[in-house]
């Protein structure tokens, strides 16, 4: 008898061990208005992700609790994100009367995770890239909430806090999707060299200012230091992200243009700057400057050359100097002047997802991520004498004996990732005292190209943007680092593109595009 | 008696689940795995014939026919995927099978007890790599300026990353010395099995070694490697991702004999966010496995009727 009592009890303890473990994944104290940090602990860590235990918003009664998810680029402890969010949610409380849930995901697995979580109702604000056109793609499954209305029944502050080209970035079809984070966009190209090696060599930054200059100074540093590679790619097996020839053209993934001035879209392998570029890097690489594994690198460009495993990479740039970020290395002049393709404009938005359950108090937070500098900079360099500190001269910095490695809210090394950097105090080893007006000087003077605002609807071509990814995959990176030449290989590309239907694709967008300028 | 049987049926049933309750109790936590793991989502598999929308759910997304399954047979590279796909699993399964058995009769050859364990734990310690682990130490082989192969073998510069032609003996390579452990240890577990006074039969009748394995330990498995090859044989529309896309470090140039449906698949999913298509790639490769599976088992049930799985 005492077996079969223990037998039974053994089962019955099995199985509710395994339902316990098929608990619901809906945020569902937030949809009752209520927090339940305890519950929400225990789900996030069966996500996977980086979760703050329990917070002491318990107290906040009835307010609706809203999640946030942001990418993380730098190490987060869970106690820290824990005491920001609690800081936060008081701040929330008492000027707002909603609470948040910071929910930090690690870049590599950041939009996989969103994508997944905008599938139910535990979502509600999110960050989301853009810089490959996804906005389309968000878009057109119905992953995002259309914003328009509320946004033009919003506070002044919000709406005048950003510039038409901004509000065109988070639109599709007229209507609006989300913010951009405010920031410069696009980019200048420059090289970055070791500056040992230019020290060592005499060499002028200054006097590298296309790729005839570029190539002189590769070559007398080949001889002088054949041990090493005299250029790598910019980032594993992509050469630069910064060229001559536009993509993103309508948001799309295939169309380019020769240059920044152009409006004749064509094949990224049909365009003269891309060919020209790649005539450079064919002849490098076969006279041994380039890294014979640059198709497979895994390693960023910018790490070998502050390592001086490598000489230089090209590079794309913006307001901030890049000796600030790797040491031991210099840049030249510039090569290819600021400039910003259809998708560097709000690469990086924060939006609502449309599943949200709470869509009123979601637009709330949103909106006071754009407006309240306190919230901000709380919730993006953490706690004020813990986190960061505030010098004598109003400049932000770390405490004392903190660095990028050991502080534990990455906040403050990661501020890229959060929708107003410009709303917090200056930090200490800034270049400049006003992020603000340097950031508006860019955004006027940056050259955009003219197809900017122009999108082509791509939701029933599926099946050819998979097609052409394929194909374009295929060759691209391997030419452009010159270990194939483009000539070798164009035949049997343009044979490819016309058995996908690329070409009649490309009169579709041309047509599209010339009737869009028109109206402008 | 058949009608007998009949009329008592619920009264026998009740009879026999009460008079062995506690063996359907300890049951029950397995059904339940199964039904919620396995069985449950077999409803998304609607998802197949569906256009998604994220805000509408799957239940309220439209139907959208046999649409999903388009991108996979409408690319120019279907018959390539396919091909891969199919090709690779069959030299997989093949090679496979004759290398994870000779290890294991290999390995019961072997008398001594402590090489035997340690060889164990050797042949074992590859299937618990990860692929991305593999992937590199790959890299340290065939990279071309630093790689073993290369600089300590060849004295060449061969460009390991942008020739296809390798691949495919890379991938069964890799393949084989990641899984033999694994799969061996499955047929050695049998062959300890085998009753051993057969073999002091054969002993008895002057069989030498060759014949006994030929005789005794060889019919022994058949059984396991039909059920293996079965097994193996309903997967065989599936590929091993990690192997298809990490090894080769997705390398452009290779795509021609190192894409696969689940690599095309992938690269789509990450692409659109149309969970849709994946969905529908799925179900393509259940049912074509499950399709493969029954005709395989009819085929040794025809030969063998003992030995079929049902």
């Amino acid at each position: 008898m005492k077996r079969k009592i223990v037998a039974t009890l053994l089962c019955a303890a099995m199985t509710l061990g395994l339902l316990a473990g098929c608990g619901g994944s809906g945020d569902t104290a937030a949809s009752d208005g209520e927090t339940a940090p305890a519950q929400e602990s225990e789900e996030q860590e069966a996500a996977g992700e980086e979760a703050p235990a329990d917070t002491k918003a318990a107290d906040a009664g009835d307010m609706v609790t809203v999640s946030l998810y942001i990418p993380t680029l730098a190490p987060y402890t869970e106690e820290a994100i824990t005491e920001v969010q609690d800081a936060v949610n008081a701040h929330l409380a008492e000027n707002y009367g909603i609470q948040t849930k910071l929910v930090y995901i690690e870049m590599g697995n950041f939009e996989k995770s969103i994508n997944l979580a905008m599938t139910t109702d535990e979502l509600d604000v999110t960050c989301y890239f853009t810089g490959n056109g996804q906005l389309s793609n968000y878009v057109n499954n119905g992953q995002l909430l259309d914003i328009t209305d509320r946004f033009e029944s919003a506070s002044d502050e919000l709406k005048n806090s950003f510039t038409d080209a901004e509000i065109t970035s988070s639109s599709m079809g007229g209507r609006m999707y989300g913010l951009p984070r405010k920031y410069q966009f696009g980019g200048q190209e420059v090289v970055v060299m070791n500056q040992a090696i230019v020290e060592e060599l005499g060499i002028d930054p200054m006097s590298v200012k296309d790729m005839d200059s570029l190539g002189e100074v590769l070559y007398q540093v080949h001889e002088a230091h054949p041990e090493i590679y005299a250029l790598v790619p910019q980032s594993t097996n992509d050469m630069t992200w910064c060229s001559l020839w536009i993509g993103g053209i309508g948001l799309t993934s295939f169309a380019y243009t020769n240059d920044i001035d152009s409006t004749e879209v064509k094949s990224i392998f049909e365009t003269d700057s891309f060919r020209e570029f790649c005539s450079y890097t064919n002849k490098w690489y076969n006279d041994g400057l380039i890294m014979p594994d640059a198709i497979s690198n895994t390693q960023e460009g910018s790490s070998m050359v502050t390592a001086g495993a490598a000489f230089a990479c090209l590079h794309n740039a913006d307001i901030d100097p890049l000796e600030m970020f790797y040491p031991n290395t210099v840049s030249s002049a510039v090569l290819i002047e600021p400039r910003a393709i259809p998708t560097d404009i709000g690469n990086l938005q924060y939006g609502i997802s449309s599943n949200s359950a709470h869509p009123d108090e979601a637009f709330t937070l949103l909106s006071a991520l754009y407006t309240d500098a306190r919230l901000h900079t709380l919730l993006s360099f953490g706690i004020e004498g813990k986190h960061y500190v505030i010098n004598e001269d109003g400049r932000a910095a770390y405490p004392e004996g903190m660095t990028a490695e050991n502080e534990p809210y990455g906040g403050f090394a990661a501020t890229a990732t959060y929708p107003n950097y410009l709303l917090n105090p200056v930090k200490a080893d800034a270049p400049v005292d006003d992020y603000k007006s340097i950031v508006d000087e860019w955004n006027k003077n940056v050259k955009v190209s003219p197809t900017f605002g122009f999108f082509f609807d791509m939701s029933e071509y599926g099946d050819f943007i998979t097609a052409y990814k394929n194909l374009e995959e295929k060759y691209l990176h391997p030419i452009k680092t010159g270990s194939v030449a483009l000539d070798d290989v164009l035949p049997s590309i343009q044979s490819e593109l016309e058995s996908i239907g690329f070409y009649e694709m490309i009169k579709k967008v041309q047509t599209e595009l010339d009737a869009y300028l028109a109206g402008q | 008696m058949n009608g007998t049987k009949k009329k008592g049926g619920s009264p026998r049933i009740a009879k026999n689940l009460w008079g062995h309750r506690e063996l359907y109790l300890m049951m029950l936590p397995g059904i339940l795995y199964l039904l919620i793991n396995n069985y449950l989502p077999i409803g998304g598999l609607s998802l197949a014939f569906k256009k998604y929308d994220y805000s509408k759910g799957i239940a309220s997304s439209p139907w959208s026919g046999l649409s999903n399954f388009k991108f996979l047979f409408s690319t120019k590279d279907a018959g390539m995927i396919i091909r891969n796909t199919l090709g690779y699993n069959f030299i997989f399964i093949l090679l496979g099978t004759v290398f994870a058995i000779a290890v294991a009769i290999i390995l019961n050859e072997i008398r001594a007890e402590l090489p035997k364990k340690i060889y164990q734990i050797f042949i074992l310690i590859p299937y618990l790599v990860s692929m991305v682990v593999v992937s590199y130490i790959a890299f340290a082989f065939l990279s071309t300026d630093n790689g073993f192969i290369n600089n300590s073998i060849l004295h060449s510069r061969v460009n390991w990353y942008m020739t296809p032609k390798y691949w495919p003996y890379i991938l069964v390579f890799v393949n084989l010395w990641k899984s033999f452990g694994y799969n061996s240890i499955i047929y050695y577990a049998t062959v300890i099995g085998i009753d051993s006074s057969l073999y002091e039969a054969a002993v008895v009748d002057g069989a030498n070694r060759w014949q006994r394995i030929w005789h005794v330990t060889l019919p022994g498995l058949k059984p396991t490697i039909i059920t293996m090859t079965l097994l193996a044989v309903g997967r065989i529309f599936y590929s091993d991702f990690g192997l298809f896309y990490q090894v080769p470090m997705n390398s452009g140039l290779l795509y021609d004999v190192t894409t696969t449906i689940d690599v095309y698949v992938y690269k789509s999913l990450i692409l659109l966010n149309d969970v849709g298509r994946s969905a529908a790639a799925g179900f393509f490769q259940s049912i074509c496995g499950f399709i493969l599976v029954l005709t395989a088992n009819l085929v040794v049930s025809k030969i063998d009727k003992e030995n079929a799985l049902f």
